[in-house]
């Protein structure tokens, strides 16, 4: 056989939907020429619930447990970004003390939405332990919600005119305790990872996501700050009470996985910040301002957005004056951050795709909602 | 930009292809003629007075009771001039009519998901889409248009209020 | 004392005592087969049990706790139940190559031990070939390898596949390689003659002499073995489990069991070679069974190898290729120069 009868064929490969490194139900389809990935088409739709017509036949109170469903591992959030657009709705001002512990809730959510993505980033690239590690201090944050409102992944813990439940007299304490180790324990994760050798290897020049891409594909979060836009919906369109917190926005230069790792390692030490500032500024007062079950909105609509973990997370509620929504669109991170993958993922090995997803902190649910 | 000056601006400049401007809770909303919802979107992303980049959400209502259509609506954004302003456009149609209108995925690439989304869903044809496939639904999936008011499928029946 | 070798001896005399020569030679032969096989096993299901414990105490929880104490059973267990699992084949499979692929990687990982000194004179058979004989031996597993991968009909075991095949075949040259230098110094293949030289004080041990050739095999052999951080072929989040992806129950088993004889081989090479086999580190230690020294050895070796796996992340391989073949073979190469040097002016 001559070299020229010699031929090489791409390689179609079903990726998911039960594959280990998809985060969940997501099927990508890719063309391989041997280890490389020539064209990547992501699947999505597994996990489609149509929690947005479910929305339109339950009542504005009852709908924060769905809520809880759409990002399960940063329920708080997702919680918040609900009733804060429901109560800009409304016009329902909320007690001083409830707006504190959303902002607590919140923050620690973060934190344990961060370690998640650590733990399952680093889990990516073969490396077991720190998965264990990050665990170890979400534990300690699980452990302060469940002391809170006695659920450990789906909290249903705000309500639309404050908080569910107030925090026990334990809670404060142990929750400066945790304040007190974090710190230390992310020097941890930086010593296991941020300067070996081999993790630098895999990470640097990984999935180089521009700015420009970024912005047409309305990537956001961590993952559109690691390449260098300082943009964070808490300082650029203060929800809650954001602007009364000192912390800084970390933004990466080059846009790889490298940068996007660094970039929530710092959101982690910034969002520590912000929860001890909280802590020490919580007043005293009501929690919760008693809204019924039947509740109405004034006619009307409203778009409202926070800054998720994973990026934007905004509700569209429009109301007709009854006590249910008219119609209810939720515009989540992943959804947008998803779309980049085929763009930046290919030409990479598939060993960098499964970095590359990693390190966009894709949650499937949130796509599918 | 901040809100009020935004709201003028896009009066002024882009008089003739908008029907009516209107502040809603702090947000300049327009609505457009359906014609021109795509070179609209285009000029705004252009305009270096408003470098409308990104698409916060981009949304799909059913109208057909109260002004006879569906209803399309976009936020868009700009990370740089950090504002952002609201896009609507009436589709007329009634009862099991399907809309059309020309695809925005040629401004933000990002619609082209949220699109698909609501091309199935609501039933809504997007002309010249990229990829026009089920995006949430199954590719055999024959029971109509869910997010429409009043759908009910094999599974779904909505029980009367107690 | 407690040296092994006179019991070998007598049993042998008392063979020989009441069968013809022909019998002895049968009876001897298949015997030691046995007793590797058992004596291996024993390892593995040792090995086993105690990965997991090293992994979950580096990882702050506890492993296996209930079954026996601190789970030592544990390994027990997950036998009976891999023997109770039903035994799949997929529909498209090349049914042949995918019942022998389990087998040959089963048999190439055993055939090592004929010729590793486990403790003075305790070996099957000492070959004067025998460093050039474990070489080739453990190359086979790379075979069975691509066997599973190309007759499982599955596409991710055979990318598992033919990731094996370039990995292993790259890092059997710096390994080879990484040998020479002792065998230049030891003037012989024979594996006990290489450790009678290694006797008395530690730093009589090849290691001392031959730094960049032990770090070089070492690297190279726990790529070898399939090892964390060069786990490539079954990369469980890139590839679902590589290879071994369509096998289940003992024949996935038989998998397993030769990774972990492949870690004890390339313990068991690295202290004959470079520590000095079955010998004490001191002269006065030696009241101490040789074969104990040469087991206590072994598992810190293999310790070692699950310290890295339990640190490190995986190394993607194209960056695998390139170590091997751009940092991995020049060191080789300057190691065996540098002890030319050494040999001609020493």
């Amino acid at each position: 056989m001559s070299v020229k009868q010699l031929r090489t064929e791409e390689m179609l490969i079903n990726m998911g939907p039960q594959h280990p490194s998809t985060h969940g139900v997501c099927k990508l389809v890719i063309k391989m020429d041997g280890e490389e990935v020539k064209y990547i088409q992501p699947h999505v739709g597994f996990l489609h619930r149509s929690i947005e017509k479910i929305a339109e036949n339950r009542n504005y109170p009852q709908f924060v447990p769905y809520t809880d469903r759409i990002d399960y591992c940063a329920s708080m959030n997702a919680n918040h970004a609900y009733v804060v657009a429901a109560e800009k709705l409304g016009d329902v001002e909320i007690p001083e003390r409830a707006e504190y512990l959303r902002v607590i809730m919140a923050e620690l959510n973060r934190i344990a939405s961060h370690l998640v993505w650590l733990a399952t980033f680093t889990i990516d690239l073969g490396a077991v332990t720190p998965f264990l590690y990050a665990f170890r201090e979400r534990e300690d944050i699980l452990d302060l919600f469940e002391m809170t409102c006695g659920q450990r992944l789906t909290y249903n813990y705000m309500t639309i005119g404050g908080v569910g439940w107030d925090i026990p007299k334990e809670f404060e304490p142990k929750l400066r305790q945790f304040l007190k180790i974090f710190p230390s324990r992310i020097d941890d994760y930086e010593d296991l990872l941020t300067n070996n050798p081999i993790f630098l290897h895999r990470t640097k020049g990984v999935g180089v996501l521009p700015k420009e891409t970024a912005y047409e594909y309305s990537v956001s979060g961590p993952s559109l700050r690691g390449s260098g836009v300082k943009w964070d919906i808490r300082k650029a369109e203060p929800y809650s009470i954001y602007d009364k917190f000192d912390f800084d926005i970390p933004i990466g230069t080059e846009g790889d996985a490298w940068d996007r790792y660094k970039v929530r390692l710092q959101e982690l030490r910034e969002s520590a910040k912000i929860v001890e500032q909280a802590i020490d500024g919580l007043p005293g007062g009501d929690f919760k301002k008693k809204v019924p079950l039947t509740w109405k909105p004034p006619e009307g609509e409203v778009f409202c957005r926070i800054e998720a973990p994973r990026g934007e997370m905004a509700y569209h509620i429009i109301s007709d004056g009854t006590p249910k929504p008219y119609r209810m669109k939720i515009r989540t991170a992943s959804f947008c951050n998803l779309q980049v993958l085929p763009i930046i993922g290919v030409n990479h090995m598939i060993a960098d795709l499964v970095a590359i997803f990693g390190s966009l902190d894709i949650i499937l649910p949130e796509v599918d909602r | 930009m901040d809100s009020e000056s935004l709201l003028k601006y896009v009066q002024e400049e882009y008089s003739e292809r908008i029907i009516g401007g209107e502040m809603v809770k702090g947000v300049p909303v327009f609505e457009v003629k359906p014609e021109k919802w795509v070179s609209l979107c285009g000029m705004l992303r252009d305009d270096s007075d408003t470098m409308m980049h990104s698409v916060s959400n981009y949304t799909a209502v059913d109208y057909r009771e109260k002004h006879g259509g569906f209803k399309l609506v976009i936020t868009i954004f700009s990370h740089i001039l950090n504002h952002r302003l609201t896009l609507e456009t009436l589709l007329p149609a009634k009862d099991d009519e399907i809309p059309e209108i020309e695809t925005l995925a040629t401004v933000w690439p990002t619609t082209i998901w949220f699109e698909r989304e609501h091309a199935e869903l609501f039933g809504i044809e997007f002309i010249n889409h990229p990829d026009p496939r089920h995006l949430m639904l199954d590719d055999d999936w024959d029971e109509g248009y869910p997010m429409r008011r009043g759908w009910t499928g094999t599974d779904f029946v909505v029980k009367p209020d107690k | 004392m407690l040296e092994l070798r006179p019991i070998f001896d007598a049993i042998g005399e008392f063979l020989n005592s009441i069968l013809p020569e022909f019998w002895v030679t049968i009876v001897s032969a298949f015997g030691t087969g046995a007793i590797i096989l058992g004596v291996a096993s024993v390892f593995v299901l040792f090995f086993v049990w105690w990965e997991r414990k090293v992994s979950a105490h580096m990882q702050q929880r506890y492993g296996p706790m209930r079954t026996g104490w601190h789970g030592w059973l544990q390994t027990i267990a997950d036998g009976v139940k891999l023997l109770q699992k039903e035994d799949l084949i997929p529909r498209d499979a090349d049914k042949l190559v995918y019942l022998f692929a389990p087998v040959v990687c089963f048999v190439a990982a055993f055939l090592a031990y004929v010729t590793i000194p486990f403790g003075e004179g305790l070996i099957v058979q000492d070959l004067n070939i025998g460093i050039l004989y474990i070489i080739a031996i453990t190359t086979f597993t790379v075979v069975s390898l691509l066997m599973a991968g190309w007759a499982s009909h599955n596409k991710w075991s055979l990318l598992g596949g033919m990731r094996s095949a370039a990995q292993i075949i790259s890092y059997e040259v710096p390994l080879s390689l990484s040998l020479i230098g002792v065998i230049m110094i030891a003037e012989t293949l024979s594996m006990v003659s290489i450790v009678v030289q290694q006797e008395g004080w530690f730093w009589n041990w090849y290691v001392f002499r031959q730094p960049l050739g032990f770090i070089v095999y070492y690297i190279a052999a726990t790529a070898e073995a399939n090892r964390t951080p060069f786990d490539i072929p079954e990369a469980e989040q890139e590839l679902v489990a590589g290879y071994n992806v369509e096998y289940s129950g003992m024949k996935w088993a038989m998998f397993f069991f030769a990774e972990y004889i492949n870690m004890l081989t390339i313990s068991a090479i690295a202290v004959t070679l470079f520590f000095g086999g079955w010998h004490a580190p001191a002269p006065f230690l030696d009241f101490i069974p040789s074969w104990i020294w040469f087991v206590g050895k072994c598992l810190l070796s293999v310790f070692v190898l699950m310290w890295f796996r339990w640190t490190y992340p995986r190394v993607r391989v194209d960056q695998l290729m390139a170590f091997a073949w751009k940092f991995m073979l020049p060191l080789a190469f300057v190691n065996i120069i540098l002890t030319g040097f050494g040999i001609y002016l020493f």
